[in-house]
């Protein structure tokens, strides 16, 4: 999987510790999930797609079909 | 009809994981320096020193079993992976090596404190492991100021 979580961070300017308070999760989560170590379950997935106000396949997606480019943000 | 359940802070949840197993952990040596002396002294039935032992460990049971409900899914995810890894190696050890035991006179009795302590080197080990590898001891990626958006 790939994601676009680092950016869409970014453009909030949170840092991952503040992400990880919203979302209920530790910073070292968020790291993992920006780092593509860690795919998160579903229901996080939706949370977070709910947290920036777009849908799950802008934020995340496989190999092949790319997420919501950086432009787009 | 909303009937979402809140689930505990994760703090909350981390802190009370922390404190409970340290806790059992101390419980469970107190009470062997106790029970040591106590057998020595023949003031206490072996028979019921194993199992006091064991309530400790069942304390530590019980709160592994509750981080794994309310704590963070990709901790709980590196725990269960170390636990798995523990309990293979045992498994690798306990299952070949007891039925030679059983089936055969030549094979010495595997002393049991080293099962425990392997299953502890393997699991904290696989612990550190885990979240080294998800970037726990690395530094805070907070914010990257240059991907500030242009006001």
């Amino acid at each position: 999987m790939i994601n676009t979580l680092k950016q869409l961070r970014a453009a909030k300017g949170w840092s991952q510790a503040a992400l990880g308070d919203e979302l209920n999760v530790s910073r070292q989560t968020v790291n993992a999930i920006e780092t593509g170590r860690y795919d998160p379950s579903l229901p996080l997935a939706f949370k977070i797609a709910r947290l920036f106000d777009c849908a799950i396949e802008d934020v995340f997606s496989d190999r092949e079909t790319p997420a919501l480019s950086a432009d787009k943000l | 009809m909303n009937t979402t359940v809140k689930k505990p802070n994760l703090k909350q949840a981390q802190k009370r994981y922390v404190k409970t197993i340290i806790g059992w952990g101390c419980s469970f040596f107190i009470l062997f320096i106790i029970a040591v002396k106590l057998v020595i002294a023949d003031k206490l039935n072996i028979y019921v020193v194993v199992p006091m032992l064991a309530l400790p460990l069942l304390g530590v049971i019980f709160a592994l079993r509750r981080f794994l409900k309310d704590g963070d899914e990709m901790q709980k995810r590196v725990l269960v992976e170390a636990l798995l890894w523990g309990l293979s190696v045992l498994m690798m050890i306990i299952i070949p090596w007891g039925y030679m035991e059983v089936m055969t006179p030549k094979l010495p009795r595997f002393p049991l404190f080293f099962l425990g302590n392997v299953f502890m080197l393997v699991f904290l080990g696989k612990l550190m492991h885990g979240h080294w590898k998800t970037g726990m001891f690395s530094k805070t990626q907070d914010y990257d100021p240059w991907r500030e958006p242009k006001k």
